[in-house]
């Protein structure tokens, strides 16, 4: 389960660290660019885990709060001139999390595939609100980003990025590590309870239905913040952010890495980033092939990708 | 007066396209227990369909014939769709059933995208060939009301097929409780078929009835899909009464909304919603459902 | 002399099938009482009303002097009932050692706690190691509690419900689906903790000499109503409840 605190994984975190401190020294931009998005999707699927591999509850509107803190980040920067980065970020995490609140009590009350619906209808709205209030968001053009400012420096995607890459780094890590630490805490044992057993928790004394709330809030803390990166990231947002098929993205990328594994929604979110960019690269069909592989997925990979492939693994090696 | 009417009449318009919609959609979630997220894409597809024969039919009387074609097709590739690929995963976990559902709605969307390209098709002129009514001295679309009746005629045959037909029985069992329906010798594999071609057909039919009016376009996939759930959470999981009840209150909200409140007619709708679900989380008419 | 739990004319309808049927019932406080009777007599329905699980179609219940009717679960186990499952009821991707840590931090009113690791916290690591020593699954610790045996995970699902330190437990069947052998070792666990402790308990049992060995009092039920109510020598010395005993014994 997770972590252990032995040596051989220690000296693997540290690796990964170091090689992830590396990625700017290739000199490439364009590595660059997309290492900032392999990690905000990282820290967007880590959030999402917390509700889908560790409460047991499947969002299909998790775009909502991305969408929110990346059109906050947007309007503040381009309307209001506001490019200071803590109050940016600050304000931006707010708002995602202030509707994450409202939503996710509507939601939390409900189980399993009402609940699946009711997400991805209140992601909807948003998407639909984009358009309506135009002035705002821009409808369907978008809005431009401008940098965020801290200490004399400019953060954005768009001109240094190995700057804008160690921001990216650093809340990546303190995602990870503030997941890692839920996960292991008492209240993310009690999620671990409700998601294996709902009867039960609730008569061990787990008020289930309020912690599947504080479960949503806490995940939508974390979607904000990815949606906060990503905005100066792309320099531009659109209202697809909101559109539920970008939710499905973020399920498809937990899947993949397997969300029943702590690091998994990293892993998967890394690969869907890299195969992404080298599909659309060669391929204007690119929701086709996803569909596709959404489609296999699902009919030939019943204990996920990562499990199917270990439970496989695991007999060759045996035979042999 | 007049103006009244005219909303309310817009505003049936608009329900039974959305009851249209929406009843297959509960159908497909409380029969087979499947929240078919493909199934915007059906409508939008058979809005393709209809609208592309309508386009190269328009001077001749068999324009007419674009909608049960729109609907049969759309149809069979409902069923396609259940008995070879839907099939696999029924009783999987949800996480699963709504991956698989969602990828099909990719690529159900992206082939509309490659085969019809990404310009809206009008076929405005069926609309107004159909003419006007004279109504307490004003003028309102026959098409209209062809639309409102024609979804009536469909509704009450699902009412008859549902409640009257040995089929129905059989799908309503389903829907009550599969295992049992299983254990007295049910094959619901035929019957989750059965359900899918309904659904399909419904979904078809719906696109193309919505096309003179407005348009084939990409993108009213999601828009059908999210609002019929709305309909769904409103009357109720599984109930056809529900379904109608939802069509008509987000209906008459839209028609009115559209000229009184256009920037937040679709927040008020969702409005109505969250009342629903806050006095009762069940919907109108739904029944307690299992935890599974 | 108030017991420590009390039901007035409790009654629960399915439908409109009756399963409890105006049910006044006294526990008194420390004592180990049984509820016998064939199948669908409304002996679990009776444990679900009072843990909260089902709210009761008429009738309170009330325990120690308050009003528990209609409380959620998780309200109703903090005042001090715990409950056991028919079917073991544990989370089975959590290894045996936090199963019962999730108790032990719901006890403690711990469980909201979102930055402190679970680890970390020696003091209900002890108590959880306590409990686990006590029910024999010490060994079995860091075993996931789907790899766990039927037995163990019947007796996990039990030491989750007394890690909760409850002033009242309901055990529904804590002894079917083990073998004979596991039955005592399973009782004999319960008796000695509940004795020491002071715990009333309420146990829904269908192993009649597990009954007749164990309880302070003994309750038949029937048809959704309380048929006897006596100590074990009264209702055994019973010639009409015996034959009715005999026909659920061998269910």
């Amino acid at each position: 389960m997770g972590f252990q605190n032995t040596l051989y994984c220690k000296v693997l975190v540290l690796t990964c660290i170091l090689l992830l401190l590396s990625i700017p020294l290739a000199g490439s931009s364009y590595l660059n660019f997309l290492a900032c998005m392999a990690l905000v999707y990282s820290i967007w699927a880590l959030g999402y885990n917390l509700l889908l591999g560790y409460t047991g509850l499947l969002s299909f509107g998790h775009g909502a709060y991305f969408g929110l803190g990346a059109y906050t980040v947007a309007i503040l920067t381009t309307r209001y001139s506001i490019q200071s980065l803590p109050v940016v970020l600050g304000t931006a995490i707010l708002v995602s999390t202030f509707f994450g609140t409202i939503i996710g009590y509507l939601c939390a009350r409900h189980v399993a595939k009402y609940f699946a619906l009711l997400t991805l209808a209140f992601s909807q709205l948003f998407y639909a609100l984009t358009f309506k209030l135009y002035k705002w968001t821009g409808g369907s053009d978008g809005i431009g980003v401008k940098p965020l400012k801290l200490l004399g420096l400019e953060f954005s995607g768009i001109g240094d990025t190995v700057s804008y890459y160690y921001l990216v780094l650093l809340f990546f890590l303190l995602s990870l590590y503030t997941s890692w630490r839920i996960v292991n805490s008492p209240f993310g044992k009690a999620l671990q309870a409700i998601r294996d057993n709902p009867l039960k928790a609730e008569s061990i004394g787990i008020p289930v239905k309020r912690y599947k709330w504080y479960a949503f809030i806490v995940s939508t803390v974390y979607s904000g913040l990815a949606g906060a990166l990503y905005a100066p990231l792309f320099g531009h947002v659109v209202p697809d952010l909101f559109h539920f098929s970008f939710s499905g993205e973020v399920l498809f990328a937990t899947l993949l890495g397997g969300h029943r594994i702590f690091i998994g929604p990293v892993i998967g979110a890394i690969v869907f980033t890299i195969a992404r960019s080298y599909i659309t690269a060669v391929t204007i069909y690119w929701p086709l092939v996803l569909g596709l592989l959404l489609v296999i997925v699902a009919l030939f990979f019943p204990h996920g990708v990562i499990g199917t492939l270990y439970t496989t693994l695991k007999g060759r090696f045996r035979r042999l | 007066m007049m103006w009244m009417l005219r909303f309310i009449l817009d505003g049936f318009f608009y329900a039974s396209i959305l009851f249209l919609i929406s009843s297959g959609l509960t159908l497909i979630f409380s029969v087979a227990g499947i929240i078919n997220l493909a199934h915007g894409c059906l409508y939008m597809l058979g809005a393709y369909i209809a609208a592309t024969l309508i386009k190269s039919l328009i001077d001749t009387p068999y324009a007419i014939l674009a909608f049960p074609v729109a609907a049969f097709i759309v149809g069979l590739l409902g069923l396609f769709i259940e008995r070879f690929i839907i099939r696999w995963i029924y009783g999987r976990d949800l996480v699963y059933q709504l991956l698989l559902t969602f990828g099909l709605a990719l690529i159900l969307s992206d082939i509309t995208r490659i085969v019809f390209g990404t310009e809206p098709i009008y076929v405005t002129k069926l609309y107004i060939n159909t003419g006007v009514i004279d109504i307490l001295g004003s003028f309102y679309p026959v098409y209209n009301f062809i639309v409102i009746i024609v979804s009536l005629i469909i509704g009450c045959l699902i009412w008859i097929i549902l409640y009257k037909t040995r089929i129905g029985m059989m799908i309503r069992a389903c829907a009550l409780d599969r295992e049992m329906s299983e254990a007295i010798g049910l094959n619901t594999g035929n019957v989750f078929s059965l359900t899918f071609l309904m659904g399909a057909i419904l979904a078809g039919i719906s696109g193309a009835l919505v096309v003179p009016q407005s348009a084939a376009m990409l993108g009213i996939d999601a828009d059908a899909l999210v609002e019929s759930f709305i309909v769904i959470v409103i009357g109720g999981v599984g109930s056809i009464k529900g379904a109608f009840i939802g069509s008509l209150l987000i209906g008459l909200i839209r028609s009115f909304g559209i000229v009184f409140f256009p920037e937040i007619e679709l927040a008020i709708a969702y409005l109505v919603m969250i009342v629903v679900l806050l006095v009762r989380p069940r919907g109108l008419f739904g029944r307690e459902f299992r935890v599974a | 002399m108030r017991g420590i739990l009390v039901t007035k004319s409790l009654t629960k309808f399915f439908g409109g099938f009756k399963a409890v049927d105006n049910v006044n019932l006294t526990l008194h406080e420390g004592t180990v009482t049984s509820i016998v009777g064939p199948n669908g007599a409304g002996k679990t329905t009776l444990l679900n009303m009072i843990s909260g699980v089902v709210k009761p179609s008429s009738g309170r219940i009330y325990f120690m002097g308050r009003d528990i009717t209609g409380l959620p679960v998780h309200k109703i186990v903090r005042m001090g009932i715990a409950r056991g499952f028919q079917i073991p009821c544990v989370c089975s991707n959590l290894t045996t050692l936090d199963n019962v840590r999730v108790a032990v931090l719901s006890r403690m009113g711990k469980l909201c706690n979102m930055f402190k690791l679970v680890d970390g916290d020696g003091e209900v690591y002890s108590k959880a190691t306590e409990i686990l020593k006590t029910f024999g699954l010490y060994d079995k610790r860091d075993l996931l509690a789907q790899d766990l045996s039927h037995g163990d995970r019947k007796l996990l699902d039990i030491a989750m419900a007394f890690a909760l330190e409850p002033k009242l437990i309901l055990l529904d069947e804590p002894t079917s689906g083990v073998s004979s052998s596991e039955k005592n070792r399973i009782m004999k666990t319960v008796e000695k903790v509940i004795r020491e402790k002071g715990i009333t308990a309420l146990i829904v049992e269908h192993d009649m000499d597990i009954v007749f060995s164990y309880s302070d009092r003994i309750i038949v039920m029937y048809d959704g109503k309380i048929i006897a109510d006596g100590e074990p020598e009264e209702i055994m010395s019973d010639r009409r409840i015996e034959s009715l005993l005999l026909g659920c014994e061998r269910l």
